[in-house]
Formats: structure tokens, C-alpha cells, sequence
């Protein structure tokens, strides 16, 4: 039948173009990364690690937290400091302020017109500023939460560490908590938009990779929890590979040779029995039962974990509160100049890693969620094709229910593009 | 009266330029009746006409996009340049001076910049000013002042003196300091100020006993494609 491409994907993060091939039974989707590199491991050697998080911080404008916050714990690492349960906690609590801007983002503004069948979120204005506002003010308590740790919501100026003597003040910290409290039933609110959305039931994903969790669902710190079993950070960076397509600026991974996904689904589907509170009565009420293999499902995981972030983010603070004075000193050992942090960015399982030599570094590695997931998006949009061409869908309906497919995985291209196809720095980065 | 018509495009970056105005939030929704905002990718928004302002982040790393700038440019009345991926193809942030492994080319290479919105990200209060220039018809000017300056007026204790990096001296003002009031030291996301003196700003570094970062050596030679670019 032919070739359909869609060129610049409207309503993600990033410039990607898919292309759906269909000659008779081959059928194939390529998801080809358009981005120019702006932040390549190879930028970062020769820096002084200090100047790491700034730079790394500008990967991704809208998960600029966790990438600051992952490169300062790996750096940790490589020098043998442990930081303590308290900075972790305020770090934790900044995350989950990125966290949930960004399934704001994808909810509102990138999936919501696919589920009300309009192009842009904005035609609310109209329609329902009512709902437009309500989203807002969640968005804008989220950005509250970075602010008050780190300074700014886009590009974070500070991570807690050792060295900041900075804190929120407790003035901002009760405004926060206040409006935690207030806007409870808001989130509740516009988080029932997507768990009542009717989404396609397509059930073909297998391999959830995450952070493995015991007691809250861990953002910053774990082994990694596969199909394969858990196992630590370290094993898993062995047994994965990048592939290098000549389509794509951003490499494909595999696990053990195969495609795997992570992201808000993985986070669910492999720890399940720790969501709680009103995120695990909405999962009830509405049915949703996890492990899911359908990614579609991957918006309500989202629209759950908003919920349930925003409680953690009122259970940490206060916690904090309740504390006299909190203890920032971290531990400090002798480092072996490597340093690994895996992390769990807001689209899924995020690694850094940085060999270190007299405070230089000397290389880097960044493994993005949207990297891991490309080579899935392929599989799984390559199967939804055909699953539409036997159920006699046309061109023009495929290439919208592709365009949901791979909105949904939440795509973010500028963190996921590391080369360009006409150097060869891609097979000097991954061989 | 007219609408202004507005695009909003992005090349290759970390499209937190985007997130920075969508931040707004209500004061977005403020903007947004007093403009038209018809064309804008990560909001669904597609045009292909005319507009007449066009703001665009990111650099051109390829023919492509060259090609896209120019697109764009020839249709839009007034071009902005958003953030320090346009205006200098992220060299203030990434301290990659003088000669770069990769292509990252400011803008103002293939266009002409009506005006530029420095920083990394942009600051939100400098963009609400702009547009509210353009609503009126008036002409946009930048800040003039250093970031040193808008840190002194602020009464921050001076982190120089204090034996940590600062650059505010030599950076261009317009964020409000807001690194230095947040305990740290600026690190010229900006770019440089008017008529700044780096050889005079090393002396003093080196008189407090703070180390020279190896990039404001490159930088005395300029900063590479984004040094005297100014519209
Ligand atoms: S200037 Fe900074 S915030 Fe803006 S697009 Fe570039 S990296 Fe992102
Ligand atoms: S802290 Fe920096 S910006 Fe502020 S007065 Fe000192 S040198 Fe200037
Ligand atoms: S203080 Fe310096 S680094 Fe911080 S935003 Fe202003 S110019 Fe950029």
C-alpha cells in the first residue's frame, strides 16, 4: 500500500519523524529521531565535574530536574559520597515536582486532543477554561515544589547537596503543604479524565524495566527490576546495546537483545502493590488492573502517579517538618573515580554514568528512557498496523492511531538525540 | 484591533524556552487574548502562513534547518530569537568557545534577529515586557546593566567576595540575578554585557585567590559564531 510519513510529530517533546511501511505482509515503522545533538557524552569530557549539572540540566527542558539531580548522584558516587535520608528526601521531593509538570504536559496538552478529538489543548480556552485553569494550578504547585529546592522550575539552579546550606524557608514550605491540601480534590478531578477515557486495548507489550521499589515507588535510588529478574545497575548496563540506525539521531537499545519499555507503565506494572492511598481507590474504581500490556495504559499509569506523587510529595514534607533540624551532612569514603546513578526520570528509566580523573571527567555515558523505548515504539506500532489494516482501517485513520501509539509512550527526542546520521559520532559512542 | 499572529517554532534544543512561556500558566492565558497564537508544534498548532511575530529556540545543527530558519523568516514581520541555543548556539551554557565539534550555529548566521531574549532558559518577566512592547507597538530594548548590577541593587552578599566564581561582572543583566539569590554563583548564561572587560575581570579574580576557569581564557578571544552578534 505504501509509505506514510509523518514528519515532526505534533504534541511531543522533541522533532521525530515516523515512517509506517506497508508492502503487502512486511510491514514496518521506523521511528527516526530528528534532533540535532546539543548535549553528547562527549561535550562533557575534559569538564570539571562541578560544571556537570548545568550543562546536563539543559538535555531536556521539561525534565531538567531529574537530569540535574541523576548526574549530581552519580558524580557523588565516583567521589564515595553517600548523601543522607534527609537530602535524599528533598531531592525526592524535587523530582516528584518535575515528575508531575511532566505528565501534566503529556496528559493535558499532548494527549488530551486525541481523547476529545481536537488539535490543541488551547481550543479549552473556549470550550472549558474552567478545566484549563484547574490543570494550571497543579502545574503551577508542581513548579512550586522545584522552585522552593532548587530555585527555578526550568533548569534548576541548586541541588540539595552538602555544600548548599540552602533550604525553603518553613514559610514556603506551609504555602506548599497548604496547597497540597487545597487542591486534593482537583487532582482527583482532572486525573478521572483519563482514567475514564475509553483508550484501544492493543496487548503487546512484554518487558517493564524500572527501578525495583520496597517501600514507596523509588525515584532515585534501587536495583533495576526486569522480566528477567532484579538485578544491580551495573549488570544491567552489561547486558544492554545500542543500535545505530542510519534514520535515527538517537541510538535504539536493546535488553538482552530484545525491545523493552519503560516509563510510567513499567513503574506500575512492576510495583504495583506499593501504589496507595487515593491513587490505589482510583485504580479500583475504575477497574484498572496492573501488570498491563497495553501502552495505551500508560496514560492512566500517568494520571495515577500524579495522584499519588502529590501525596508522597505531603507525606515527605511532612515528615521534614516534624524535624528539629535536618542532618545534610553526607558520608564521605574514598571514591573509585566511577560513578552510577540510575534514576527514574519522568518517561522512565534514566542512567548516567561519568569516569572521573582528578576531578575531570574524563568520559560519560547518558541513557535516556526515550532511547530504550524506540526500538519497542518500532515493534509495537509495526503490530498495531497490521492489527488495523485486518480490521480495514484506512491510511488517514492509521496514521492517527499511530500518532496516539507513540504520543503515548511519552516521547522526549532532544534528551533521546546523541548524533548526527551524517558523522559517525554515533558508532564512536556506541560501536 | 488586529491581533498580533504568532508562532512559535523550535530548531534543535531543550525546548525549555517553550516549557518557560507555558509555565506562565494564567498569565499565559492573559497573553493569549491580546494575541493569536496560531502556530506551535508541541501544541498542536499548525499554520504555514504569514505571522506576524515568530519566536524560534534552539540553533541550526544541519541544512535543514537552515532551511526551515529562513522559511520561517520570510514569512514573519518581526523574528525573536528565544533563549542561548538561538543567540549563540548554547556556547554561554555549554562553555564550548572558539571552535565547536559540532554544528550548533546562533541563528542570526543565516537570518535577521529582530530581537534576542537571552538566558538559559528565558526569564518569564523579560518575555511578558516584550510581548506587551509588541502589543503596544513599541520597540523591545534589552537590559542594558550587567547582571552585577541588578545583584547590587538587590543587596546580595557578594559571593566574590566570599572566594566563589561569580561572572556576574560581565554578564549581561535581565534575569534579576536570580542564581546569586538563590547561593549561587552566575555562570553567564546571558552572555557577555556592553563594553565588558574580561582581562580587567580575570585581575580581579585572580586578586581574591579564586581559580581562573580555562574557558575565560578562550572567551578573551570571544566567544566564537555568537560574539558580536547583537540586533
Ligand atoms: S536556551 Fe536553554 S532553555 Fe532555551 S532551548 Fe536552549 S537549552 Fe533549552
Ligand atoms: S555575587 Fe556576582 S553578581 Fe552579585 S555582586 Fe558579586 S560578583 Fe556581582
Ligand atoms: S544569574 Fe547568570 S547564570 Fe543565572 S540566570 Fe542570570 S545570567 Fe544566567
Amino acid at each position: 500500500m505504501g509509505v506514510v510519513r509523518i514528519v515532526e510529530l505534533p504534541r511531543i517533546e522533541g522533532h521525530l519523524d515516523v515512517e509506517i511501511e506497508i508492502l503487502g505482509e512486511d510491514i514496518r515503522v521506523r521511528a527516526m529521531a530528528r534532533e540535532g545533538i546539543r548535549i553528547y557524552d562527549m561535550i562533557l569530557r575534559g569538564r570539571e565535574y562541578s560544571e556537570v549539572p548545568d550543562i546536563v540540566s539543559r538535555m531536556c527542558g521539561v525534565c531538567s530536574v531529574i537530569h540535574r539531580v541523576t548526574s549530581v548522584m552519580a558524580i557523588e558516587s565516583a567521589l564515595g559520597i553517600t548523601p543522607s535520608d534527609d537530602i535524599l528526601a528533598l531531592r525526592e521531593l524535587a523530582t516528584i515536582g518535575g515528575h508531575v509538570q511532566s505528565h501534566l504536559i503529556h496528559l493535558f496538552y499532548f494527549i488530551l486532543p486525541d481523547v476529545l478529538g481536537i488539535d490543541s489543548f488551547i481550543r479549552l480556552i473556549d470550550k472549558n477554561p474552567g478545566l484549563i485553569k484547574k490543570v494550571m494550578r497543579i502545574k503551577g504547585l508542581a513548579n512550586s515544589i522545584i522552585e522552593a529546592l532548587s530555585g527555578r522550575a526550568v533548569h534548576p539552579i541548586t541541588t540539595v547537596n552538602a555544600e548548599t546550606s540552602f533550604l525553603p524557608s518553613r514559610d514556603k514550605v506551609y504555602r506548599i503543604l497548604d496547597e497540597l491540601k487545597a487542591t486534593k480534590n482537583i487532582t482527583l478531578d482532572i486525573s478521572k479524565i483519563f482514567l475514564e477515557a475509553e483508550f484501544p486495548d492493543i496487548p503487546k507489550e512484554e518487558n517493564f524495566v524500572s527501578l525495583a521499589s520496597r517501600d514507596s515507588i523509588n525515584l532515585l535510588t534501587g536495583k533495576i527490576s526486569t522480566t528477567s529478574g532484579v538485578m544491580e545497575p551495573q549488570a544491567f548496563l552489561e547486558r544492554i546495546n545500542a543500535i545505530v540506525e542510519e534514520y535515527s539521531t538517537a541510538p535504539h537499545f536493546l535488553f538482552d537483545g530484545k525491545a523493552y519499555m519503560v516509563g510510567s507503565l513499567s513503574r506500575l506494572n512492576n510495583n504495583y502493590p506499593l501504589l496507595n492511598g487515593s491513587a490505589r481507590d482510583l485504580a479500583k474504581e475504575f477497574n484498572l488492573t496492573f501488570p498491563s500490556n497495553s501502552i495505551f495504559m500508560n496514560n492512566k499509569a500517568q494520571a495515577l502517579e500524579i495522584v499519588y506523587f502529590l501525596e508522597r510529595a505531603e507525606e515527605i514534607l511532612g515528615r521534614l517538618l516534624e524535624k528539629d533540624e535536618l542532618k545534610l551532612q553526607s558520608e564521605k569514603k574514598h571514591g573509585n573515580n566511577f560513578g552510577l546513578a540510575a534514576t527514574e526520570a519522568p518517561r522512565g528509566l534514566l542512567i548516567h554514568t561519568y569516569q572521573l580523573e582528578n576531578g575531570k571527567i574524563i568520559s560519560a555515558n547518558i541513557i535516556t528512557p526515550t532511547a530504550q523505548n524506540l526500538k519497542n515504539i518500532e515493534k509495537n506500532a509495526s503490530e498495531y498496523v497490521r492489527a488495523l489494516l485486518n480490521n480495514n482501517f484506512d491510511l488517514g485513520e492509521i496514521r492517527k492511531q499511530i500518532e496516539f501509539l507513540v504520543r503515548s509512550y511519552d516521547p522526549c527526542i532532544s534528551c533521546a538525540a546523541r548524533f548526527r546520521k551524517s558523522n559517525n559520532l554515533g558508532k564512536k559512542l556506541y560501536k | 484591533m488586529h491581533k498580533l499572529k504568532v508562532g512559535i517554532y523550535s530548531l534543535s534544543s531543550c525546548e525549555g524556552c517553550i516549557v518557560q512561556i507555558l509555565n506562565l500558566e494564567e498569565r499565559l492565558l492573559e497573553v493569549l487574548n491580546h494575541v493569536d497564537l496560531v502556530e506551535c508544534r508541541v501544541l498542536g498548532l499548525k499554520h504555514d502562513d504569514e505571522v506576524d511575530v515568530a519566536f524560534v529556540e534552539g540553533f541550526v545543527s544541519s541544512d535543514e534547518e537552515a532551511t526551515k530558519i529562513k522559511e520561517i523568516r520570510g514569512r514573519s514581520r518581526i523574528l525573536i530569537a528565544l533563549g542561548d541555543c538561538a543567540y549563540s548556539g548554547m556556547r554561554f551554557v555549554a562553555k564550548d568557545f572558539g571552535t565547536s565539534t559540532i554544528r550548533a550555529d546562533p541563528i542570526n548566521m543565516y537570518v535577521n534577529v529582530d530581537y534576542h531574549l537571552r538566558g538559559c532558559p528565558i526569564d518569564s518577566e523579560e518575555f511578558l515586557s516584550l510581548i506587551s512592547d509588541l502589543i503596544h507597538g513599541k520597540k523591545f530594548k534589552e537590559s542594558s546593566k550587567t547582571v552585577c548590577s541588578e545583584c547590587i541593587l538587590l543587596e546580595n552578599k557578594c559571593l566574590l567576595d566570599k572566594g566563589f566564581l561569580c561572572l556576574g561582572p560581565i554578564t549581561r543583566g535581565g534575569c534579576n540575578a536570580i542564581c546569586i539569590a538563590n547561593n549561587k554563583g552566575c555562570f553567564g548564561c546571558r552572555g557577555l554585557g556592553d563594553d565588558v572587560n574580561i582581562s580587567a575581570f580575570i585581575e580581579s579574580l585572580k586578586s581574591k585567590g579564586i581559580s581562573i576557569p580555562s574557558y575565560l581564557l578562550g572567551l578573551l578571544k570571544g566567544p566564537g559564531y555568537g560574539s558580536s552578534q547583537n540586533s
